[in-house]
């Protein structure tokens, strides 16, 4: 009965045993499964691998058992491994499409007495398996898919040359996320930055808090963007100058700032320098005694500094609303446009200095209804490209200098004529005495040295006389109509023995084209005489001089070039001074009194013309002057 | 040198220079008288006028225009005022170069105007030859 009993005992003992091991078995291979695919980091071929491995201790009978995982092109099996007619499969396929199986496989041939390979619950088992490999695979694939969109976002915002953070919208504005740039721009890196609910309050420059902090809350009240600029102290106390801008979202249910913070001290820093030099310049403009005048390419004045009151008796305001007929008298009008036509003209040709001045004398209307005499010094104000965008003007009062010209002049006149008559004494006795009989030779050349030297001294006498008259604003020329090819052409016959000494050729082209002007004949021909007659000078034997005349609608051109020692430029803006001479023009021609090109140009601003020179040194030189054809 | 010789045996032509600076008069008085001519001086325009009514009238006369006591203009236009002496010719001769001078003098009847701050004697006595070629009696 006991034997009975025990025996029955046993056997359900047994049966107990052996479900007992199937599910220890069981639980013990999904266990060991789940731990290998919590991992995501392994590969497909390790995971199989793994999984293959714990499959035939799975299995009723593990010695005979071998296993094979695969997914998708990876397969890995156990050693043993071989296809038999005794075999086990699951197969799964993902959400995306990929296939996968396990196989368990019974090496030995299966004995005929016995009913079935496979237990049921082995069958679960690897379905069980199947099942977690399945949603390995796809939970993995989800999460490379989410980590490869995170880590380009993040490159993204960490390549932007600005900080994008996240912060809570509380009083303190503290710092969920900032991006690394933030240590670039204060010094401190992002993670201390999450790490402190005070660090942007703390950063904050003392002098910007309060009025931040209320932007912060009309911003949080109204709900608008925020948007504001301010300076923060970095870390190593330097002052960064940020525009912050920001936007409220909810990141699910809870709501949060997110943000873009610029460093913009470089810009501030521009800023603050240009205010500062602009402050500077209006400084200078309104406390100098000249007058600075800037105007469009229309001539409208776009600013006058206050001293124009000292100067015309109107305000800023007032020259400001004038019209330029209103501030210059009809001549002065006359020269300043024709002055800026010519400037225009020459910028075309491209050979000019971009930052030349020119200088002008105008005649302004004062309050009190006289007029004021300035020297305006012009010069173009020139866009990015360099293409003059308008000008600006310093005019200076020279009605005391004029004065005093005219006193010079008057007394230069007064002088002059009295030099005249001792030396008109001297010209004439000295002509007398070398006619005189039995001179010796050695008197004779005593005598024309000293006629020589006294019609040096004559002429120098009587160029400062025509100086004298030029200045002089009484002076009145006397217009007639004038061939400028007729004068040009009794200067170059006057002029014949001179070129014949030096053998040189001598060209005139153009007098044609050009139509008669209203001039003072006598003055207009002594002008050319002075720049044929340097042109001479300075010109070595068997040289060449062309004279070539030309017009447009608005004025003659008349110009004489030479195959002389030239000019160096350093000189040109001298040229046309009284008394100035080159400093090469002294060696070849000693005797030069540095009148005649002070005359020229007296006598062509006279016409409301202008003369200037071009030339380089050992190239000759070319000497300019136009004249309005209506004067 | 012998132009007279050559000539039609003519009475020497007599000119009366007006000039009130010496050293001009004496160099001019010299160059003329070398080249034959009568030569009457006057130092100022009182004088000239006291010469051109004398006895002696001159052929031509020599005018300077800036002169002490009577001006050069004023002289010339009396000459031209009295029947007596408005047919003497008269070169004004002057320091004075400007063109309203010369427009002056001339309205006034002077049959030429010479600068002297650029004339030469040479020139001065080419003048004053044509001039009376123009009225040889």
């Amino acid at each position: 009965m006991a034997g009975l009993a025990r025996r029955a005992g046993d056997a359900v003992g047994a049966q107990l045993a052996g479900a007992f091991r199937e599910r220890i078995r069981e639980l013990t291979a999904l266990q060991a499964a789940a731990r290998t695919l919590q991992d995501e980091r392994k590969d497909a071929a390790e995971v199989l691998a793994e999984i293959a491995a714990l499959l035939p201790a799975a299995s009723q009978y593990p010695e005979i058992a071998a296993a094979r995982a695969r997914f998708g092109d990876v397969e890995r099996a156990t050693a043993s491994f071989r296809e038999t007619d005794c075999r086990l499969r699951a197969e799964f396929t993902t959400s995306f499409g990929e296939r996968g199986a396990v196989d368990v496989v019974y090496l030995a041939p299966w004995p005929s007495d016995r009913p079935r390979p496979f237990l049921a619950a082995e069958r679960a088992r690897l379905d069980s398996i199947a099942e977690m490999l399945r949603s390995y695979f796809e939970r993995k694939k989800a999460h490379e898919a989410l980590r490869r969109a995170e880590r380009r976002y993040r490159a993204l915002v960490e390549q932007i040359p600005a900080v994008v953070y996240v912060a809570r919208p509380d009083a303190n504005s503290s710092i969920i996320y900032a991006s690394p740039q933030i240590e670039r721009i204060l010094g401190v890196p992002g993670a201390e930055w999450s790490g402190d609910r005070d660090a942007w309050l703390t950063a904050l420059h003392p002098d910007d808090r309060d009025r931040v902090l209320r932007e912060v809350r009309e911003n949080r009240t109204t709900g608008r963007p925020f948007r504001s600029e301010y300076r923060m102290v970095a870390r190593d106390g330097r002052v960064v100058w940020v525009r912050d801008e920001a936007v409220m979202v909810t990141d699910d249910g809870t709501p949060v700032l997110e943000g873009v913070m610029l460093d913009i001290t470089d810009r501030k820093e521009a800023e603050r320098a240009l205010a500062e030099s602009e402050r500077r310049y209006r400084l200078l403009a309104e406390n100098i005694t000249d007058v600075i005048s800037i105007f469009d390419m229309d001539l409208r004045l776009t600013y006058v500094s206050p001293s124009v009151v000292r100067l015309r008796g109107f305000t800023a305001a007032e020259v400001m609303a004038q019209t330029m007929d209103q501030r210059l008298t009809p001549a002065s009008c006359d020269r300043a446009l024709r002055a800026l036509a010519e400037e225009l003209e020459r910028e075309q040709s491209g050979e000019v200095d971009p930052a030349r001045s020119w200088t002008i004398d105008v005649e302004m209307y004062r309050k009190d209804g006289s007029t004021v005499w300035t020297e305006t010094r012009m010069s173009f104000l020139r866009d990015e490209a360099g293409r003059p965008a308008g000008l600006v003007g310093v005019n200076r009062d020279i009605s005391e200098r004029r004065r005093l010209e005219q006193l010079k002049s008057d007394f230069v006149a007064l002088t002059t004529h009295q030099l005249r008559t001792p030396l008109g004494g001297i010209r004439w006795l000295l002509e007398v005495a070398v006619e005189a009989p039995e001179l010796s030779d050695q008197t004779r050349s005593y005598i024309d040295g000293a006629r020589e030297s006294a019609d040096r001294l004559s002429d120098m006498v009587n160029c400062l006389l025509d100086a004298a008259q030029l200045e002089s604003a009484t002076l009145r020329l006397e217009p007639q109509v004038a061939d400028l090819g007729e004068l040009t052409r009794s200067v170059l016959d006057e002029m014949g023995r001179a070129f014949e000494a030096k053998g040189l050729r001598v060209s005139m082209t153009g007098s044609e084209a050009v139509t008669p002007l209203m001039v003072d004949r006598r003055w207009l021909r002594q002008a050319i005489l002075n720049l044929v007659s340097n042109a001479v000078k300075y010109t070595p034997p068997a040289g060449e001089i062309a004279i070539r005349m030309g017009q447009d609608e608005h004025s003659v051109r008349w110009e004489v070039r030479d195959s002389g020692i030239g000019i160096p430029q350093e000189a040109h803006s001298h040229l046309f001074e009284k008394f100035y001479r080159a400093p090469n023009a002294t060696s070849i021609a000693p005797e030069g009194t540095g009148l005649g090109l002070y005359l020229t140009r007296l006598i062509v601003e006279r016409f409301g013309g202008r003369v200037w020179c071009e030339s380089e040194i050992g190239r000759g030189a070319v000497f300019v002057f136009t004249l309005p054809r209506e004067p | 040198m012998t132009e007279e010789a050559a000539g039609t045996p003519a009475p020497p032509r007599r000119i009366l220079l007006v000039e009130d600076d010496r050293f001009q008069r004496k160099a001019a008085e010299a160059k003329l008288r070398a080249r034959g001519f009568e030569v009457l001086v006057a130092e100022d325009g009182e004088e000239a006028l006291r010469a051109v009514a004398g006895p002696v009238r001159p052929d031509l006369v020599l005018l300077d225009l800036i002169m002490p006591k009577l001006s050069g203009f004023e002289v010339l236009r009396r000459l031209k005022e009295d029947p007596a002496t408005a047919g003497i010719p008269v070169i004004v001769l002057s320091n004075l170069g400007q063109k309203s001078d010369i427009e002056r003098a001339t309205a006034e009847g002077a049959v030429d105007y010479l600068v002297k701050a650029t004339a030469t004697l040479r020139e001065l006595i080419a003048r004053v030859e044509t001039t009376l070629a123009g009225t040889r009696p």
